[in-house]
């Protein structure tokens, strides 16, 4: 699923934007700026959004991390990050956020995340020995794709790190 | 250097020793708690001068702060130390004041050992809270049972909240012994205070040749069944009895059956 987000707090579906598509060409007022809205969100195309035409959008991926106790998706999940697509948008170690919002990689499935990454078989398959144990879980990275309309759309996305701290 | 802490016969009283139980809870968890045990006022000052560094003097926090040399030389902290490191540990000459200051960023997980997964145990770190530390202040945080788990720090940076990571939110004045490859890191500081945490280092100077610490050989072996073999983390299910092998060599070091590496 794509949501259309108009305003970073008012987001939208594509089944949305196809209804709206719907009603102009009953009503003969589809344009050519509606097709390259459609576009864009359906397609990925951000050159709608630089056009200046105001209509468009640019899709942006939301990650969200998920460690799980085996490769098996409805496993107990250990650890979950999400980082959105905006500046300042990187999940981080915080306390007081602490509940997972998910039971296993299964439920954010149902909750419209796809899986981009899953662990690797042949490496998980290598890696251990009789003796160590290596990092916690297995990771699985899903998506979400957005296409945001709002101001800063327009503007670079800028990654922001923590800087290093002391514990 | 302490002025009390490596006095040669200098020994920590019987009862301010770890017992059997709390030896296993700390190689099974990798950490220690031990409660406030000095007076208020002490802990009060030492967070004023604390919060009145203009930055951290690093292994100078000592000079800076001398009433530091009364916490690592209490009894109810040596005793502990005396009983993971043995009856010669000696304070490392690196330490800090790790002071967060109010700031939206958290500092990533990660470990301070290069000796990932190793078993001789042959320093831990102690760090002292000297003001009482709740969640929204950026406590450190560790991850109990992480500590033998061969994961290089760049993996680290890629997990959050982790299940059953401690935040260690505690009164002024505790002291928390932890092992020197748990994963830990801190959250980030909504309050409106400086938070400290002061950092020191105990080493391991010989290895040990028989317990130092309230060993009772009646009931241990028991305990070490039990306790060795306790799920901490929530892990993968391959993992526990490899844990528990890791966890029994510990054992039989600090009780003198392996000899340690130092």
């Amino acid at each position: 699923m794509i949501r259309i987000m108009t305003t970073p707090t008012q987001p939208a579906t594509l089944t949305a934007l196809f209804d709206e598509a719907e009603a102009k060409l009953a009503t003969g007022t589809f344009s050519a700026d509606d097709l390259r809205r459609l576009r864009t969100a359906a397609c990925g195309d951000a050159s709608g959004a630089t056009s200046g035409d105001g209509g468009g959008g640019q899709v942006r991926q939301r990650l969200l991390y998920l460690q799980a106790t085996s490769p098996f998706i409805g496993s107990e999940l250990i650890s979950a990050i999400e980082h959105a697509p905006e500046p300042g948008g990187c999940g981080q170690l915080d306390p007081t956020k602490a509940d997972l919002p998910y039971q296993c990689v299964h439920d954010a499935l149902a909750d419209g995340w796809h899986v981009i990454h899953f662990p690797q078989q042949r490496l998980l398959a290598l890696e251990p020995t009789t003796e160590n144990v290596g990092v916690l879980g297995y990771e699985f990275i899903l998506a979400k794709y957005e296409v945001h309309r709002d101001e800063s759309c327009r503007t670079p996305a800028r990654q922001r790190t923590a800087p290093r701290l002391s514990a | 250097m302490s002025r009390a802490a490596h006095q040669p016969g200098n020994e920590p009283p019987r009862d301010c020793l770890l017992d059997d139980e709390q030896v296993l809870n700390f190689i099974a968890r990798g950490y220690h708690v031990i409660d406030n045990p000095f007076d208020d006022s002490l802990n009060a000052e030492i967070d004023r001068q604390c919060s009145a560094l203009e930055s951290d003097p690093g292994n100078g926090i000592l000079d800076a702060v001398p009433l530091l040399h009364d916490v690592v030389a209490h009894p109810k902290v040596r005793g502990p130390l005396v009983s993971i490191c043995g009856k010669d540990m000696a304070m490392n000459h690196h330490r800090h004041c790790h002071t967060r200051k109010p700031q939206r960023f958290a500092h990533n997980w990660h470990t301070d050992s290069a000796e990932r997964g190793a078993t001789d145990l042959r320093w831990v770190l102690a760090m002292y809270y000297p003001h009482t530390v709740t969640p929204d202040m950026g406590p450190t945080v560790i991850l109990p049972g992480s500590q033998f788990r061969s994961a290089p720090n760049p993996t680290l940076e890629s997990f959050a909240n982790i299940r059953g990571q401690f935040a260690i939110c505690v009164p002024a004045g505790t002291v928390v012994i932890v092992h020197p490859n748990i994963w830990h890191g801190a959250g980030p500081n909504y309050s409106g205070r400086k938070r400290h945490m002061l950092k020191f280092l105990f080493d391991r100077t010989s290895p040990n040749t028989e317990p130092t610490w309230n060993h009772d050989p009646a009931t241990a072996d028991a305990l070490a069944e039990r306790l060795l073999s306790q799920r901490v983390t929530p892990m993968d299910r391959g993992d526990v009895q490899k844990e528990a092998a890791k966890r029994r060599k510990v054992w039989d070091m600090l009780l003198g059956r392996q000899i340690a590496q130092v």
